[in-house]
């Protein structure tokens, strides 16, 4: 076996919170290795130190025997040690081919070479990485129209372009199809075994990650808590505790769900503590703020069965209503949506209705127009034809920020949306910007810091420094200060750990059944989202091809051929 | 769009049109145009050559600004020391050689000088100030121009405040604004061609991704130092040239006024590409035409109001095009394609958007 990359005792540290804590990590060459830990446990730190992005404190790395603990970014990503990121980065006003061919290798300094333009023989291989990633009907677009997922697999293409020896993948399966998973494990495994590139995969689908690779490495708290086979990680007790909290097991998990196509959706049971946090120093273990706030859980509430459908608008659920109001509360109604950005029509003929006190889920394959319909009740896509009613009202011509103040819409991106250099107060006092008064949004973040303590622990200190799950809960928290009725959640589970993943959801839980808030959700992890949602939407090319109650679209036999687009 | 040749396509799609026409006698009819304007507007020829000095101007400008995304407010920095530099090379060989020496080998002689200090000192001072991003780096080019306006201003030996006057314009040498007018056109048509050939390879592409993502591009292993430092300095080349050209247009050179005039050219060249259309080859080109001969126009029809005049049309354009005519343009054009493309006449279906990520 020869040693690729070697990192040793590397030490990192922000501020007082140490990051990185003597991590010593070996990648062989033309191995896989997974990187797993909670959120927080400090992967992308890791990311970060062996690329030179971050200056580390301690310790040395390697690349083939060459210490690089010291060189700038680029000069280690010219050695062939190319990463990709956590929030997907591509040159957005660029197209996808010339995303590729920007990538492409260049180990000269000679001016000639510099000014020389992209081969035939470029072009070619940046059409054959396209199509490898099947964007290849896409290539003359610009990278910033693509959708989120589709930017995903961009950026994998163009760090392929590169030419690397070995990759660095940021959770390269977040934000992708379930159904596409499986196939891009496949072709990650191919271009393993063709090219030899050595890959380093940071991944929170566990099943899907220990299937894939040949040894596995778990951080947590900044520390590598267990190391060696895939088998010996998912096994050792201490990762269970630290990952799941101990109530239940990685292998039960990979062998439930590693099956099946849609397998991805580790840690669909509820433990009853949450580890990111807790695995942080001076935190205390657990997430209070749900054992405080909720209310006596109702057994039957969880059941998909005993969900009224949509048509059925007086849902129980909410208070009952005198006639007046329940006339006004139609919840929210879609109808015959036309929309997309730039003059490019995305969605085609959308119906979609929801309910107040209800969730519908919209799922679909990456780039089918899911988060075009989010974007398009808020306004911020073109809507072209067609009628967004709440409550009976029209709100197609409000502003965004109308929608916000007067017509109670909140909406929640699906990327990071937090203001990284605020404090966790700010951020929340910053939902409340439209607000007439600044007491009034204070009012209502001490609210919300009563009701969740993860972030009162937390309200002085910078945004940045929270974790994956306290982010979500801050951008959600967030939303809650203009008291919306109606609340459009793009991809909730993005990039959390499954424990991150449960609170998440246990919150929106909560906000639809004892808050009575409507939700309109957009969510990659299908198995999850319909769980969770009363109704759900599939969505493919922009249309709807398949909506009804939650349960009945999660048993439909033609889900699977819908996702994949046959 | 672009992989099968329909039979009919837009009279706008320049690229469709038979290659004699777009090779041979577009070029032709440009050429013959051009050389003939100061003969066709006798009256108009300074005009003119401030015209393409104009060009020059957005031009080197966009390659930072608009290409890389660096919004840099000193360039007229490097405008103002190929003026100086030019001028006391000149006025150098001609008292040492005296009557004998000849004013245009002088005269490119001190150009090339000029472009070369130009080129020496954009190196240097870009490894230092290209280091820091967005609002430092334009903080600090802000405070180029006025410096070296300050700087020249002191120095006695270039006359220092009251500037310095350059060697005359032989008198039968022929027309002098003529000359000028064909020396700025040659320097346009250069930089023209100099940075479509740049933006066409890799180059381009690279200053756009810097652009688009800087972190990004480092952390792919482009280099970004090199490509931005080697940018800056093909802008501080053409801007040296122009300068040389210009001491010697305007006769006298005023440190604060004509050779560093941070506050009206400096400024006039972010100006014209931002009307035109930053980012773009044309954008400037076309940006600076509308904005000189607007300039022009309000100075004549409105004396007095013209640079509000000239404010509320920058105004208007950035408002209701912000990526400037050009770019409004390219939109309006890319719309209508997709239109077709949505939409083909034979009824076929568009493109599907979502099949791309499934198959």
């Amino acid at each position: 076996m020869t040693v690729l990359l070697a990192v040793e005792a590397v030490t990192k540290a922000f501020g007082g919170v140490t990051a990185n804590d003597g991590i010593d990590l070996v990648v062989a060459e033309g191995a896989i290795v997974a990187l797993v830990g909670p959120n927080g446990s400090g992967k992308t730190t890791l990311f970060n130190c062996v690329v030179g992005a971050h200056p580390i404190d301690k310790g040395k790395i390697f690349f083939r025997s060459e210490e690089i603990s010291s060189l700038r970014p680029g000069a280690i990503a010219r050695r062939g040690l190319v990463r990709t990121f956590q929030h997907t980065r591509t040159y957005t006003q660029l197209t996808c081919m010339e995303n590729l061919l920007v990538s492409a290798p260049l180990k000269t300094r000679y001016l000639r070479r510099l000014l020389e333009r992209p081969s035939a023989r470029q072009r070619a291989q940046a059409m054959e990485l396209l199509d490898f990633v099947g964007l290849q009907g896409e290539s003359d677009f610009r990278a910033g129209d693509l959708s989120y997922g589709q930017q995903k697999l961009l950026e994998l293409s163009m760090v392929l372009m590169s030419e690397p020896v070995l990759l660095l993948l940021d959770e390269p399966l977040s934000g992708i199809n379930p159904t596409l998973v499986q196939d891009l494990m496949r072709r990650l495994r191919q271009i393993n075994a063709e090219t030899g590139v050595a890959l380093l995969v940071i991944e929170h689908n566990i099943p899907a990650v220990m299937d894939l690779c040949d040894s596995a490495y778990c951080l947590a708290n900044g520390k590598v808590l267990a190391s060696g086979t895939p088998e010996q990680v998912q096994n050792d007790p201490a990762v269970l505790d630290a990952y799941l909290g101990g109530t239940d097991s990685f292998s039960s998990v990979a062998a439930r769900d590693g099956a099946s196509a849609e397998g991805n959706v580790p840690g669909d049971e509820t433990p009853e503590e949450m580890a990111p946090i807790a695995q942080r120093p001076g935190r205390k273990p657990g997430f209070p703020f749900l054992a405080r706030k909720r209310p006596p859980r109702k057994t039957g509430g969880e059941s998909p069965k005993t969900r009224p459908l949509v048509p059925d608008r007086q849902k129980p659920g909410i208070p009952p209503q005198a006639g007046k109001e329940a006339e006004l509360s139609r919840g929210l109604e879609i109808e015959g949506l036309v929309a997309g950005y730039g003059g490019r029509e995305i969605l085609h003929d959308i119906d979609l209705t929801v309910g107040p006190a209800q969730a519908v889920c919209l799922i679909g394959p990456n780039g089918s127009g899911k988060s075009t319909v989010l974007q398009s009740i808020y306004g911020f896509a073109e809507v072209m034809r067609g009628t967004v009613r709440l409550n009976g009202q029209e709100i197609v011509s409000l502003a965004p920020q109308a929608k916000l103040r007067d017509a109670g819409i909140a909406y929640i991106m699906q990327h990071s949306s937090i203001f990284p250099d605020m404090t966790v107060e700010e951020n929340l006092l910053m939902g409340g910007y439209l607000l007439k008064t600044k007491a009034e949004a204070q009012e209502a973040a001490e609210q919300v810091l009563a009701k969740y303590d993860a972030l009162a622990r937390a309200r002085g200190e910078r945004a940045r420094v929270l974790s994956g799950g306290e982010r979500r809960l801050l951008e959600i928290s967030r939303a809650l200060i203009m008291n919306p009725k109606v609340l459009l959640v793009d991809e909730p589970s993005i990039g959390l750990a499954p424990r991150a993943v449960e609170m998440v959801f246990e919150i929106l839980a909560e906000l639809r059944d004892h808050e009575g808030k409507t939700l309109v959700l957009v969510e990659q992890n299908a198995k999850k989202g319909l769980a969770f949602a009363n109704t759900a939407c599939v969505l493919t090319a922009g249309q709807v091809v398949l909506a009804g109650p939650a349960d009945t679209v999660a048993q439909d036999p033609t889900i699977g051929k819908l996702f994949l687009g046959e | 769009m672009g992989l099968g040749e329909t039979a009919e396509k837009p009279i706008w799609h320049v690229h469709s049109w038979p290659r004699w026409i777009r090779y041979f006698l577009l070029p032709l009819l440009g050429v013959v145009l051009l050389v003939a304007l100061p003969h066709l507007f006798p009256d108009r020829v300074t005009f003119l050559a401030d015209l393409w000095a104009m060009i020059i101007f957005a031009l080197t400008w966009d390659v930072v600004g608009g290409q890389m995304g660096y919004n840099s407010f000193g360039n007229i920095f490097f405008f103002g020391v190929g003026m100086y530099v030019c001028a006391i090379v000149q006025k150098e060989m001609l008292e040492t050689a005296g009557e004998s020496a000849d004013y245009f080998l002088a005269l490119g002689l001190g150009a090339g000088l000029g472009a070369l200090v130009c080129i020496v000192l954009a190196a240097l001072l870009g490894s230092v100030i290209l280091g820091m991003r967005g609002h430092y780096f334009a903080v600090c080019t802000l405070g180029l121009g006025v410096a070296g306006a300050e700087i020249a201003a002191g120095i006695d030996y270039i006359g220092a405040g009251s500037g310095m006057s350059v060697p005359l314009y032989p008198i039968d040498a022929g027309n002098q604004e003529r000359f000028f007018y064909y020396c700025f056109l040659v320097l346009a048509l250069g930089a023209l061609f100099f940075f479509r050939r740049l933006y066409a390879g890799r180059f381009g592409l690279v200053l756009n991704a810097i652009r688009d993502d800087e972190e990004k591009a480092e952390s792919m292993g482009l280099r970004t130092t090199l490509h931005k430092t080697f940018a800056w300095m093909s802008a501080a080349c053409f801007l040296g040239l122009l300068g040389a050209g210009i001491g010697n247009q305007s006769g006298y050179i005023d440190p604060r006024d004509v050779a560093f005039p941070a506050s009206t050219f400096g400024i006039y060249m972010i100006l014209a590409v931002l009307m035109g259309g930053r980012g773009t080859l044309w954008g400037p080109v076309l940006g600076s035409f509308v904005f000189h001969v607007a300039k022009e126009f309000f100075w004549t029809e409105f004396l007095g109001w013209n640079r509000v005049a000239l404010g509320l049309l920058i105004l208007f354009v950035v408002v209701f095009a912000p990526g400037g005519i050009l770019g409004w343009v390219q939109d309006r054009r890319r719309r209508l394609d997709e239109e077709e493309v949505e939409h083909p006449p034979d009824g076929e279906g568009g493109v599907s958007f979502a099949q791309g990520g499934a198959q």
